[in-house]
């Protein structure tokens, strides 16, 4: 049914922005970590998204090929920040090198701050979107009264 | 269509339509098996929505929105069998007025 359709493709939104919302959490924690099991300071985390068909019956996987179908979000893949690591002198940090610097994480709070109002806004409009799509559905059925 | 057909085939019956040659029972059962299916369609909904709320609840799924979601779908399908409850009573309650 295509309303469902439109509630699934919602839907795979909100999990795409509440993943977004783990790895801000996970930056925003480990703001001060300089250990981490690979070695060295943590590193900020991103998330790359892609475009995924909706998945369905064969007239759906036929629209998905023409290109007329809705397309859910999915998490492509995890990605670490390149910037360097911050360098803080802290000369009795156990983990300062040989001149008293210690390699901080690459995390930019401010940074994380707007990417979080960003990620909580894109969930409301996810949210606003299943309601409007949810709305037209009840709409329809009031034709019959 | 079908359900025109069923209650054309049944005015036939009570001999107040047009006489009907087809047999009745494969009206009814064109119409009732699309019912049924329907009906199953309707219920598999709410279980999902159950089993939505069950995980939820004892920490099997933490996801809160396809939870919420489930139980949407599950509200829309009941509406849905409604209205086409109602439909059908109202058709119902047509017949039985009919003068005879």
């Amino acid at each position: 049914m295509d309303l469902y359709d439109a509630l699934q493709t919602s839907s795979s939104g909100l999990s795409a922005q509440r993943l977004r919302m783990n790895l801000i959490s996970a930056n925003l924690a480990n703001v001060n970590t300089t250990r981490t099991p690979e070695g060295g300071p943590y590193r900020r985390k991103e998330v790359v998204f892609e475009a995924k068909p909706n998945p369905g019956a064969f007239r759906d996987a036929l629209k998905a090929h023409q290109g007329k179908a809705p397309a859910d979000v999915q998490a492509s893949k995890i990605i670490e920040d390149t910037r360097p690591p911050l360098q803080k002198f802290a000369p009795q940090h156990p983990d300062a090198d040989a001149e008293g610097y210690v390699r901080m994480p690459n995390v930019n709070v401010m940074e994380e701050m707007v990417n979080m109002i960003s990620a909580t806004r894109s969930y409301e409009a996810n949210v606003t979107a299943i309601r409007a799509a949810k709305d037209m559905a009840l709409k329809a059925l009031e034709i019959g009264k | 269509m079908n359900d025109i057909a069923s209650i054309s085939s049944a005015l036939g019956q009570t001999g107040l339509g047009l006489p009907e040659p087809q047999p009745a029972q494969t009206a009814a059962g064109g119409f009732g098996e699309l019912l049924q299916t329907s009906l199953d369609r309707f219920a598999r909904t709410q279980t999902d929505a159950d089993r939505a709320v069950e995980n939820l609840t004892l920490g099997g799924n933490t996801d809160i929105h396809s939870t919420m979601i489930a139980v949407e779908k599950a509200g829309i399908a009941l509406e849905m069998a409604l209205q086409v409850r109602n439909k059908l009573l109202n058709a119902y309650e047509t017949l039985m007025r009919q003068q005879i």
